[in-house]
C-alpha cells in the first residue's frame, strides 16, 4: 500500500470515529434537554396536585364548619375554593392528558360526586332551614369518606408521577454517561490512531528517508559503493531503487572514467616518449650543423638550420609542457610535500633563468624572508621558474625583475614583478588558459609554448593556493603565488606537558568501531579522545592538541574534509600526523585535501583494524624519534 | 685549463640516428672517443673489451634494456666500477629517481643539446 492510500484510509477511519463521537455527544445533549423539560413539567403537575389537595380539604372543612356553626364566615372559603378547584382540575386534566392516565379522571369524578351528592344538598338543607338534617347527613361521614379517598388518591397519583420521573431521570443520566463515555472513547481512539500513524510514518517514511539521505550524502562524499536499503513505504522504496540504479550507473561511469583517465595519462606519457626519440636525432643533427662542427655552412644555409633548430627546441619544450600539465592536472601523482626554505625556493628558480636573463640583459633581484613552507619543492620551483622566465622574456634590456615573498597572516605570497610591457585588463584571466598569449606573435618571437602559466596555476591549485596577477600596460606586471602557510608540528614542550602519554583523537561516527579502535589503541597506553561529528572533531583537536589524528572521512555531521580544512587554519594542528581511515576509494586529489602533517591512508575492511593500529604506532614512533 | 687526456666512453643506444648524432657531438665538440653499441649485450661485450672511462646507456631498448645492462655490468667485477650515465626520453622525476637508485651516476634527458651533451655527462660523472 502506498503512503497516500494508507493516509486516506486512516483519515477516513478517524472521520468515522469523529462523526460517531459527535453524534453521541449530540444525542447526550438532546437527551439532557428533553429530560430537563420533562422534570420541569412534572414539577408543575406535582405542585398543582398538592394545591388541589389542600383546596379540596379546605373546601370540606369550610363546609363542615358552616354546617355546624351556621356562621357565614365559613361559607366564604368554601365558595372561594370552588373555582380554584375547577381551575386546577382543568389545568391538571390538560397536563395529564398525554399520559393517558385514567387515575386523575377518577379523582375529578370523585370530587364532582362529593360536590353534587354531598356538598350541594347539605348547603341546600342549611339554606332552607333544615340544619339538623344537614348535620345528621354530615355525621354519616359520607362526605368525609369521599374526601379522604380523594386525598389518598391524589397522594398516590403524585407518588406515582414522581416515581415515573425518577425512572426517566435515571434513564436520561445513563444516556448522558454513555454519550460522555462514547465521546471520550472517540477522542482517545482518534489520538491513539494519530499516535500509531505517527509511529508508522516514522518507521515507514521518516526513518527510511533519513537513511536514504545519509546514503546519498556518503555517496556524494566519494563512497561510491553506498547503496540504499529497501524499507519504507512504496514511494520511498521507489526513490531508493531509483537512487541505487543511478548510483550503480554513476559508479560504473566513474570507474570507467578513472580507467580512461589513466589510459590517457599513460598514452600521453608513451606518446611523448615516442615523440622525443626522433626529436633527439633531429635536434642533435641540427645542433651539430649549426655549430659548424660538421663544417662551415654558407650564411643562408646557416640561417635555415638556425630556424630548424629553434623550432625543434620549441617542439621539445611543448612536449615537455604538455606532459607536465597532463601529469599535474590528472591528479595521479601525489605531491611530495616537505618543508622548504622560501629563500632556497626562490634562489633555485632564479638560478634556472639566470642564463636567459643575462642574455636578455635583464637583472634579477631575490628577496626572501627567513621562513620555510611545506610544498612539493620541485613543483614549486618549476612554478616560480616559469613566472621568472616569463618576466625575463617580456622585460626590456636593462630592466630588473624582482622576486620576493610577503607573509600576510596565514598566507604567503611569492611575487614576481617585472617592468615589461604589461597585460591588458581583459586578458588578465585569459593568460592562465592553455595556449593563450597576449600577442599572437609571442609564440614565434619569444619562443613560449603557451602552457607555462597554465602549469603554474595547476601546480599552485594542487597546493591549495591561487595565482593572482596585477598589471599596467606599458609599466609592468606582478604575478603572485598565494599559498596557505603550514607551520611546525606541536612543540616538544606541549607533548611533555602531557606527562609522556601519547594522545590520539579518534574521529569515527560508528559507535562499535569507536569502541574497538579505542580499545586497540588504549592497550598501548594511549589516551584516546573520541569525536563523532566534524564539529566535535575540530573542538577535540583544539583542546587536546593530540599527537596523532585518526580520521574517518564520512561522519554523522560534516565530513573529514571539513575537519582538515578547519585544522589547517590552526597553527598547532596544521602539521598534525594523520591516519585517514575510510571505506571510500580516494583519488590523489582527494587525498591531498585530507593531508595535515605526515598523513597515511588506511582502507577500512573486515580485519583492517590491525593495519590501523600498526600505522598509528608507526606514526607515534616517528614523532617520538 | 689543463689538457685532459681524451675521455673514452662506450655509447649504447638501439636508435642508429641517435648513436650517430651523439657520437658526432661527443667526438667533434668535446673531443671524446666514442665506442658505439646497438644493444645491451653488444654494449656489455664492448665495455669488457675497451674498459672505458664511462658508459652512456639508453634506457628503452629491446631485449636487454638499460637497467638490465647496468645490472650485468655491476655483476661483473671487471666492469663493476665503471660509472654509468643513463640517457632517456622518460623525464618524470619518479623515473629519474628510480634510475639513480639503480646505481647510475646520473640521468641525462633526451632530446639533448648536442653542444652541451659532453658537459652534462661530465657534470653527472663528476668530471672537471
Amino acid at each position: 500500500m502506498t503512503a497516500q492510500q494508507f493516509l486516506r484510509r486512516v483519515v477516513r477511519i478517524q472521520g468515522i470515529i469523529l462523526a460517531a463521537a459527535l453524534l453521541l455527544s449530540t444525542a447526550g445533549v438532546l437527551t439532557y434537554r428533553w429530560a430537563a423539560d420533562r422534570v420541569r413539567e412534572t414539577s408543575a403537575v406535582l405542585v398543582d396536585l398538592q394545591s388541589l389537595r389542600s383546596e379540596v380539604l379546605g373546601a370540606e372543612s369550610a363546609l363542615r364548619g358552616y354546617v355546624i356553626t351556621t356562621n357565614d364566615a365559613f361559607l366564604a372559603p368554601y365558595e372561594a375554593a370552588a373555582p380554584n378547584i375547577k381551575a386546577l382540575s382543568t389545568r391538571l386534566e390538560e397536563r395529564l392528558a398525554p399520559r393517558d392516565d385514567a387515575a386523575f379522571a377518577a379523582i375529578t369524578e370523585l370530587i364532582r360526586a362529593w360536590r353534587v351528592n354531598f356538598a350541594t344538598p347539605v348547603l341546600f338543607d342549611v339554606a332552607s332551614g333544615h340544619r339538623d338534617a344537614a348535620v345528621a347527613f354530615m355525621e354519616t361521614q359520607a362526605g368525609k369518606r369521599r374526601i379522604d379517598k380523594v386525598q389518598v388518591d391524589l397522594a398516590a397519583l403524585s407518588a406515582r408521577l414522581r416515581d415515573q420521573e425518577n425512572d426517566r431521570q435515571r434513564a436520561a443520566d445513563e444516556v448522558g454517561w454513555v454519550s460522555v463515555a462514547g465521546t471520550l472513547l472517540g477522542v482517545v481512539l482518534i489520538l491513539g490512531i494519530g499516535g500509531q500513524l505517527r509511529r508508522r510514518l516514522n518507521r515507514r517514511i521518516a526513518g527510511p528517508l533519513e537513511e536514504l539521505a545519509d546514503v546519498t550524502g556518503r555517496f556524494g562524499s566519494g563512497e561510491l559503493t553506498a547503496r540504499a536499503g529497501d524499507d519504507g513505504v512504496i514511494e520511498v522504496q521507489r526513490v531508493s531503487a531509483a537512487f541505487n540504479a543511478m548510483a550503480e550507473r554513476t559508479q560504473a561511469m566513474v570507474v570507467e572514467l578513472m580507467a580512461v583517465d589513466r589510459l590517457k595519462s599513460e598514452f600521453v606519457s608513451v606518446v611523448s616518449h615516442e615523440l622525443r626519440t626522433p626529436l633527439t636525432s633531429i635536434r642533435g643533427s641540427l645542433g651539430l650543423l649549426s655549430s659548424g662542427a660538421m663544417g662551415e655552412l654558407p650564411s643562408d644555409a646557416s640561417e635555415m638550420v638556425a630556424i630548424a633548430t629553434s623550432n625543434t627546441d620549441r617542439l621539445v619544450r611543448l612536449i615537455n609542457d604538455i606532459l607536465d600539465l597532463e601529469r599535474i592536472e590528472g591528479g595521479h601523482e601525489a605531491l611530495e610535500l616537505r618543508m622548504v626554505p622560501v629563500a632556497e625556493l626562490l634562489d633555485d628558480a632564479a638560478s634556472a633563468v639566470r642564463g636567459a636573463a643575462q642574455t636578455a640583459g635583464v637583472a634579477i633581484e631575490v628577496e626572501a624572508p627567513d621562513i620555510a613552507i611545506e610544498v612539493d619543492g620541485d613543483r614549486m620551483i618549476q612554478a616560480v621558474t616559469n613566472l621568472l622566465g616569463n618576466a625575463v622574456k617580456f622585460s626590456e634590456p636593462g630592466s630588473t625583475v624582482v622576486v620576493d615573498a610577503v607573509v600576510r597572516g596565514h598566507q604567503i605570497a611569492l611575487q614576481v614583478r617585472d617592468q615589461g610591457r604589461g597585460i591588458p585588463p581583459d586578458m588578465l584571466e585569459a593568460v592562465f588558459e592553455r595556449f593563450q598569449q597576449v600577442d599572437a606573435s609571442d609564440a614565434r618571437e619569444k619562443g613560449g609554448t603557451g602552457l607555462g602559466l597554465a602549469i603554474v596555476r595547476t601546480i599552485v591549485q594542487r597546493h591549495g593556493g591561487r595565482v593572482e596577477v596585477t598589471s599596467t600596460v606599458g609599466e609592468g606586471s606582478c604575478f603572485s603565488i598565494v599559498l596557505p602557510i603550514m607551520s611546525q608540528a606541536p612543540t616538544e614542550e606541549a607533548r611533555a606537558d602531557r606527562g609522556g602519554a601519547a594522545v590520539v583523537v579518534l574521529v569515527e561516527d560508528d559507535p562499535d568501531l569507536r569502541l574497538v579502535v579505542g580499545a586497540l589503541l588504549g592497550r598501548h597506553g594511549i589516551d584516546v579522545a573520541t569525536a563523532e561529528t566534524a564539529q566535535e572533531a575540530i573542538e577535540r583537536c583544539r583542546t587536546a592538541v593530540p599527537d596523532v589524528l585518526v580520521l574517518d572521512v564520512s561522519l554523522a555531521e560534516g565530513d573529514g574534509y571539513d575537519v582538515v580544512q578547519a585544522l589547517r587554519q590552526d597553527d598547532r594542528l596544521r602539521s598534525l600526523p594523520t591516519v585517514v581511515y575510510t571505506a571510500a576509494i580516494l583519488s590523489p586529489a582527494q587525498r591531498d585535501r585530507l593531508r595535515l602533517g605526515d598523513t597515511v591512508f588506511v582502507a577500512k575492511g573486515q580485519r583492517d583494524d590491525q593495519a590501523l593500529e600498526h600505522e598509528v604506532m608507526a606514526l607515534l614512533a616517528r614523532i617520538r624519534s | 685549463m689543463t689538457d685532459v687526456a681524451a675521455r673514452r666512453v662506450v655509447l649504447v643506444d638501439d636508435e642508429d640516428d641517435i648513436r650517430l648524432v651523439a657520437r658526432a657531438s661527443l667526438e667533434r665538440i668535446a673531443g671524446w672517443k666514442v665506442y658505439p653499441a646497438s644493444s645491451g649485450a653488444e654494449g656489455v661485450a664492448l665495455v669488457r673489451a675497451e674498459l672505458p672511462d664511462a658508459v652512456v646507456l639508453d634506457v628503452m631498448m629491446p631485449g636487454m634494456d638499460g637497467p638490465a645492462t647496468l645490472a650485468e655490468l655491476r655483476a661483473d667485477p671487471v666492469t663493476a666500477s665503471i660509472p654509468v650515465v643513463f640517457l632517456t626520453a622518460k623525464v618524470q622525476a619518479a623515473e629519474r629517481r628510480r634510475l639513480e637508485e639503480l646505481g647510475a651516476a646520473g640521468v641525462v634527458a633526451k632530446p639533448f643539446d648536442p653542444m652541451t651533451l659532453a658537459t652534462e655527462l661530465s657534470t653527472a660523472l663528476g668530471w672537471g
